[in-house]
């Protein structure tokens, strides 16, 4: 095991292809999902990926798990390039490398028992005999705080907080060290996505593990992440730790999907005047040139239409890609 | 303020396969005039299905309402039949549902659902219902609204859809607008942007607005007045200010401290609820959620608590607010 971050990812670019024409196919332009993402993930870490539909922050979660080739750029896991693994390969990285998935009402096999589930890994990975499969499979529900009497169950017969607790042991079985958690709690209830929250949080200080925690609740991902990236248009726009970040932010679409979201508390919500951004995240098979915000950035200026804005160094542990993060960058 | 809805003891049940399920168990409340007020709830908690009541959109069978009145500028509308029903629906009270693909027809032009109800409700004209639909796309913040009424609801986006179903809404002046979920499909700069404009229109125009939800901090920034259901009932009323500052039901308490918070402090831990919401099929004895109290005394398992005033507007049902408002557990 090397001893530089789990997970490296640089210049990761995802350009999935549009075509025209029925019988003469050709390509006509390219939807730029993720276009130069730059980002690691330190071993025990939870790395925050936000941003709002559209951005790129799931096609990225789909590159690491192999779901997806990317184009261009590398994936480094563990010190070892996985953008283009050989698909024999494929197989071994991913015991190391599991998804939990948003919705579990369709990421399980409604014809399959809670066992069948959660056993499946081991045998599709040979990784213990078929006897033994009862008893890991109890210690995995234990694990997830189900009781052993569900194993019987199919995921109709279980509530939304226990399919996703199912998921969850299910991704586990073979003892990974990263989990890509994509929008894992979002469609919960309120009361049930602070259960799962807590259990992925004890998950990850029992065993050790790392997550990649894809969501667009941003009070979530703020409660639940060490360091955080933001994304817009298949960019990231501003990377950091995640409390200062919060606290601090440098990038006028940061600042703007943060003000955007609104605290549980009339008295907090009464004394707060607010203006919501205008306009909507444009299409990206035709982003706007120079910097992809400027059309709805407060702070744009005529240069922001014509250069594009790299990642700088705006503080302490945070890079940010505006030029004008102006005077705030002071007070850091 | 006399009041302009008045929902009253109202019942709804579906007979299922399973069993009879009483997904609305008497719950009453009111909106006065160009007031906003929330119901919240988890998923099966009955705040879709009572909205749904108000408009008469509950399918009979499978669904009943055994009990209740829902006064609407002092007319009961359960006892309307459905031609006078229809006159109120659209016309006086206007909905918004949350899913904006699903509710607007996709193979007829938004220019035409737009104004369809205008020629039907308010007798317009044609030309003149074009006319005054393309000045609420461009209220609503629908750029270019001439060219977007000739448009089919695929073309536009899930925000823009939004904005084209409150104007909708609008459409007919109406004195009440049940929003069930308006933005929980949107991302959060969009919510912001539909909801701020939705607060400002009805203050504006002084329309009342029910704003159906699960988000805690949607409520918090919108409402006057909150309503919290749990498993049918309403457990907890008051102002939106009193609610969140000292709940006075557990479950209320439960789910604002397990809500995390971007204006705490990160090692502020968030506490779950345990457990589940009841199958409505097999409820509980007494109070609902005593399975998943912490305050829970063997009061709450013999019958199920009724709604108390506590002061000014405030009401819980709790046999044990007392025990809350000091923070001990049983």
């Amino acid at each position: 095991m090397s001893s530089g971050p789990l997970l490296q990812v640089d210049n990761l670019q995802m350009h999935f292809p549009v075509t025209a024409g029925m019988v003469f196919r050709r390509q006509v332009g390219a939807v730029r999902a993720v276009d130069g993402v730059d980002f690691h993930i330190e071993k025990g870490e939870t790395f925050g990926l936000v941003g709002e539909s559209g951005c790129g922050k799931t096609t990225i979660g789909r590159c690491i798990l192999k779901l997806e080739e990317p184009t261009g750029g590398s994936i480094r896991f563990d010190g070892d390039e996985v953008a283009h693994l050989p698909s024999t390969e494929v197989k071994a990285y991913r015991r190391r490398v599991q998804a939990v998935f948003q919705d579990p009402y369709s990421s399980l096999n409604p014809r399959m028992t809670v066992e069948e589930i959660v056993g499946e890994p081991f045998l599709v990975h040979k990784a213990c005999a078929r006897d033994e499969i009862p008893g890991r499979v109890r210690d995995l529900l234990s694990l997830c705080g189900l009781p052993g009497r569900v194993q019987d169950r199919y995921p109709h017969e279980m509530s939304g907080g226990q399919r996703q607790r199912v998921g969850i042991a299910r991704a586990l079985a073979l003892r990974p060290d990263f989990l890509v958690c994509d929008e894992a709690v979002s469609a919960l209830d309120v009361s049930i996505q602070a259960q799962i929250i807590r259990l992925l949080e004890d998950l990850r200080e029992e065993l050790g593990l790392t997550y990649l925690f894809i969501a667009h609740d941003l009070s979530v991902v703020r409660h639940i992440c060490h360091r955080v990236a933001v994304m817009y248009l298949g960019k990231i726009v501003e990377i950091g730790e995640s409390e200062s970040l919060f606290a601090d932010p440098k990038h006028p679409y940061t600042q703007a999907l943060l003000e955007a979201v609104p605290v549980p508390d009339p008295a907090v919500e009464k004394d707060r005047q607010f203006e919501p951004i205008k306009g909507e995240v444009p299409s990206p098979m035709n982003p706007p040139g120079g910097c992809a915000f400027h059309p709805r950035c407060p702070k744009a200026m005529p240069s922001c239409s014509d250069l594009t804005p790299a990642m700088e160094t705006v503080g302490p542990d945070r890079r940010a890609a505006c030029p004008h993060t102006g005077p705030t960058q002071a007070a850091a | 303020m006399s009041e302009l809805l008045s929902v009253e003891d109202l019942h709804v049940e579906f007979k299922t396969p399973e069993g009879l399920v009483r997904a609305v168990d008497g719950i009453s409340y009111s909106v006065s005039p160009g007031e906003v007020v929330a119901v919240v709830g988890e998923s099966g908690s009955g705040k879709s299905v009572s909205a749904r009541a108000v408009l008469g959109l509950v399918p009979r069978p499978p669904g009943n309402i055994p009990k209740g009145r829902i006064l609407f500028d002092g007319q009961d509308l359960l006892t309307l039949d459905d031609d006078s029903l229809r006159k109120v629906r659209g016309r006086r009270i206007a909905m918004i549902f949350q899913e904006p693909m699903t509710s607007l027809n996709p193979v007829i032009t938004i220019g035409r659902q737009m104004t369809e109800a205008m020629v039907a409700n308010l007798g317009y004209g044609k030309r003149q219902a074009r006319e005054k639909a393309i000045e609420l796309l461009r209220m609503v913040g629908i750029s270019e609204p001439a060219r977007r009424m000739k448009q089919y609801p695929h073309l536009l986006s899930g925000g823009m859809r939004q904005r084209v179903m409150i104007a909708m809404a609008l459409s007919c002046e109406p004195e009440l607008i049940i929003a069930d979920e308006p933005t929980t499909a949107l991302d959060v700069t969009i919510q912001a942007q539909i909801l701020t404009l939705m607060e400002d229109l009805c203050q504006r125009l002084g329309v009342a607005l029910v704003i159906i939800t699960h988000n805690l901090g949607v409520v918090a920034r919108y409402a006057h007045r909150v309503n919290v259901m749990y498993a049918g009932r309403i457990v907890e009323k008051g102002e939106a200010g009193d609610i969140y500052q000292q709940p006075r039901h557990p479950y209320t308490a439960g789910l604002l401290e397990s809500v995390p918070r971007m204006d705490r402090s990160r090692e502020d831990p968030i506490l779950p609820i345990p457990g589940n919401p009841p199958d409505l099929i097999q409820m509980p004895e007494g109070c609902a959620f005593r399975p998943r109290c912490k305050y829970a005394t063997d009061q709450c398992a013999i019958a199920a608590p009724e709604m108390q005033v506590l002061h000014r507007g405030h009401e819980s049902a709790c046999w044990n607010t007392d025990a809350l408002s000091r923070g001990v557990a049983a």
